[in-house]
């Protein structure tokens, strides 16, 4: 028999029995949309979860000015003052930023405890913060209305500050900020930008109790000092954490020119308690998506042999009537396989676009973008084929094994 | 007696195709069981996923005094009121309901001093609530006890960085450190938090009793704010306002109309991501859930129309052979409504069985939602007795002739 012989009778056979085969190819089809869709869907799910958590700020350390062991500071309650350690630079930051691999991004800042915030005749005491632009994006901590410290501001010392709601309704109460002049530790600032609320941190401290202020004029005109209280570092892998934190440590023990044996001038704090949080969160989420994509492929798997098992089992007696006619088993086995091939290629493109379709209701529906990879579709349709062509091929080749004449009985 | 006869009938057809009826079923066991399982796996990530997050204090409210404001040209007076007392936070825990616990503070920065190694740190006076309210706990010796704050002990629990700093790799536990020229004798080590949110070491800090803080080492009466847990995140606002007005009460700031003398804050940033979270897994489990619904009704409707089409034939002779149309739509009827039945108690028992197999292997507080069981058995037995009934159905009104000769 001829391969063009097989392919036409294979076509035939199929169309033949339409509405078989359409259940045939719905089978596939289903098979392969309902792993799409699932797994799609999760994966963005992850993906936004993890997005939104990166709030906890666990891929950023702080590296503060000071050492363990000496740690006369000023001012300020809470857990933060600001060392008066006077060796970390902002040549530091640089030489973090550009010879420490995993590094994605650096914010030095300067502060001296808290400081008095003037604005006509109310006063308000608020920790004041000398930051470059790059402070915003390692802290996900941007402007609601106005502009962040800018580039400009620090190279021309600009008297521009970004002020936090707390000080907002204290300093201004119902009046409009943006503009005024405010007075920093008698020097004069102009409030350009008003901070998103934060609220408050698990320590306990009000985040939105903060003055931002350019580094560079804090430093001259504030602060009158040429060091920084610390460098916040962003890395560009959470799981990255720990070495990085090691290569910077070598790196400002170097540059500090501090001998073996010397305890450090600086300490470095890594989120510990939020990474552990988030990695037991991604181990369950991804154990989540394991058991979903199982789930949906045993559904997918069983819906596709189900009617394959039961398309062949009624097509008994054709098989018997053939064999009788002189076809051998050879023959029967090439027709279905040929037959089977074709369903299953004709259900993976609609199971690929039904796949689409179902991504886009999805995401309509959840409003969380779906997630498709090539992964998942090629995991869809090798799976659908391998277990629609095995059920599709198994019986046949039982009933193309019995005698012509109980396969015509059946 | 008919009733009973047409049992019979469909069980005996039931019986007599065996792999037809056992594909049928697994058809409605499928889309029953992965719509459970399905719902059970999703609920129970999101409630691990989110009570990792709530274990960062999403229910935590915060009560600190206020900043004293002084007008400038007069006297300046800086620093906070000190009407915040431990009396007000015992007052908290009793009158509003909706609060489960308030570990009241006061903290100073000062030195702590170990055979002449000092470390200046934040030593932080609360009672013993603080284990119930954050995120805290020892890793090696325990924590101060009720007695000890009672008593007004002198017992201290270091924070790892503190260890670290005045006893190296040493044990801390069991030594007497000078917090401000007091002796205490350190009875824990809190395990490693880390930086928080706003990338303050949260690691260094001492912890002693508020009592013994307040008599002994600060020499003050007021407090430097109160940690409150709220008994659910529903109760948050209901909390916050309830405290407000106990202590405005309290306070005796309504007569004078004055402004709160003290503040009340909540973490906004970790709720709404706890919230955002939450609603993510929600719809995320409710789409995955109608999509397996869906594949589950696609895949009993393909199996039902298959099989009664293949049984035209078998109409028709029952039609030949005087048997009444409304007796072939009964006989079909009662076939689906057994078949959907009996495979959707089999899902509900093979889903229960994925959700023990769940229990088992995973930690997750794994728990069958009553509505998915119901939704997914109703779904499945009606798809299941339509596609069975209604094929039937169009072939009892062919002429039996008509039926007889098809293939």
């Amino acid at each position: 028999m001829t391969t063009r012989r097989v392919v036409g009778q294979a076509l035939r056979g199929l169309n033949r029995n339409r509405l078989r085969t359409f259940f045939m190819m719905a089978g596939i089809a289903v098979g392969i949309t309902v792993l799409t869709v699932v797994l799609s869907a999760g994966m963005g799910a992850r993906e936004r979860i993890m997005e939104r958590v990166r709030v906890f700020g666990l891929e950023n350390m702080m590296v503060w000015a000071g050492g363990p062991t000496d740690q006369t500071r000023m001012g300020g309650g809470g857990g933060e003052g600001s060392a008066v350690t006077a060796t970390m630079k902002l040549e530091d930051a640089e030489a973090i930023r550009h010879e420490v691999r995993g590094v994605r991004e650096v914010a030095p800042f300067s502060r001296a405890g808290s400081s008095e915030v003037r604005w006509r005749d109310r006063t308000f005491t608020a920790p004041v913060f000398g930051v470059t632009p790059e402070w915003a994006d390692v802290w996900d901590w941007y402007v609601d209305r106005g502009s962040f410290i800018t580039h400009e501001d620090n190279e021309l010392m600009a008297r521009s500050a970004a002020i936090g709601p707390t000080v907002v309704r204290e300093l201004f109460g119902d009046e409009d900020p943006m503009g005024e002049v405010i007075q920093v530790g008698g020097v004069p600032f102009e409030v350009t930008g008003i901070m998103v609320e934060k609220g408050m941190s698990a320590g306990g401290g009000d985040m939105d109790n903060r003055v931002f202020v350019p580094l560079a004029t804090y430093m001259r005109r504030v602060a009158n000092v040429d060091y920084l209280s610390g460098i916040r570092v962003q890395v560009q892998a959470i799981r990255d954490m720990d070495p990085v934190a090691t290569d910077i440590a070598a790196l400002l023990r170097e540059r500090h020119n501090l001998a073996p044996g010397v305890p450090d001038d600086f300490r470095i704090n890594t989120p510990t308690e939020v990474t552990a949080m988030v990695e037991e969160m991604q181990g369950t989420f991804n154990l989540f998506l394991i058991l979903v994509a199982g789930i949906a492929l045993v559904v997918g798997g069983v819906v596709v042999a189900n009617i394959m098992l039961l398309s062949v089992s009624e097509r008994r007696g054709e098989i018997g009537l053939r064999k009788a006619v002189g076809g051998k088993a050879r023959h029967i086995q090439g027709q279905f396989l040929a037959e089977s091939v074709a369903v299953t290629f004709l259900g993976g493109v609609a199971g690929i676009l039904l796949g689409l379709l179902g991504n886009l209701v999805m995401e309509r529906f959840t409003g969380t973008p779906a997630l498709l990879t090539w992964h998942i579709l090629a995991a869809g349709i090798l799976f659908s084929s391998v277990v629609g062509l095995l059920a599709g091929l198994h019986p046949a080749r039982k009933a193309a094994a019995m005698a012509p004449v109980d396969a015509l009985r059946s | 007696m008919k009733v009973v006869r047409g049992l019979r009938i469909s069980a005996r057809q039931l019986g007599a195709h065996r792999t037809r009826t056992a594909l049928s079923l697994l058809g409605i066991v499928i889309g029953v069981s992965s719509v459970i399982a399905m719902v059970a796996v999703g609920h129970g990530a999101r409630q691990e996923v989110v009570g990792r997050i709530e274990a960062m204090g999403t229910d935590l409210i915060m009560v600190t005094p206020a900043q004293l404001r002084a007008s400038v040209g007069r006297m300046q007076a800086r620093g906070t009121f000190t009407t915040l007392t431990p009396q007000d936070a015992e007052a908290i825990l009793e009158e509003v309901p909706q609060v489960m616990a308030a570990a009241p503070w006061a903290s100073r920065r000062i030195p702590v001093t170990f055979e002449g190694r000092t470390s200046t740190t934040s030593v932080m006076g609360i009672t013993p609530e603080v284990l119930e309210v954050l995120n805290v706990g020892t890793a090696t010796g325990s924590f101060y006890t009720d007695r000890d704050e009672i008593t007004g002990g002198r017992s201290a629990v270091l924070g790892p960085t503190v260890a670290r700093a005045l006893f190296g790799d040493e044990p801390a536990v069991g030594r007497r450190v000078l917090i401000g020229q007091i002796p205490f004798e350190v009875v824990g080590v809190l395990r490693p938090r880390g930086a928080d949110l706003s990338g303050a070491d949260q690691d260094d800090v001492v912890m002693i009793p508020l009592r013994t803080a307040l008599r002994r080492v600060f020499n003050q009466e007021w407090l430097g704010g109160i940690y409150l847990r709220a008994r659910s995140l529903d109760e948050m606002d209901t909390a916050a306002e309830q405290v407000r007005w106990l202590l405005r009460d309290r306070h005796r700031l309504d007569r004078t109309n004055a402004d709160d003398d003290f503040e009340i804050q909540t973490q906004v940033e970790i709720m709404a991501a706890h919230r955002e979270i939450g609603d993510t897994f929600t719809t995320l489990v409710g789409g995955i859930a109608a999509v397996s619904l869906l594949v589950g009704g696609v895949g009993i409707l393909a199996v039902m129309l298959m099989s009664v089409r293949e049984r035209t034939r078998e109409i028709g002779l029952r039609l030949a052979v005087g048997a009444k149309r409304r007796d072939v739509r009964t006989q079909f009827l009662t076939e689906a409504v057994m078949l959907g039945t009996g495979g959707g108690l089999a899902g509900i028992a093979l889903g229960f069985a994925g959700i023990a197999v769940l229990a088992l292997t995973t930690d997750w507080a794994v728990q069958v939602e009553p509505f998915s069981v119901a939704l997914s058995f109703g779904f499945a037995l009606l798809v299941g007795v339509f596609f069975g009934v209604y094929p039937a159905h169009r072939a009892s009104l062919l002429d039996p002739v008509e039926a007889l000769r098809s293939e």
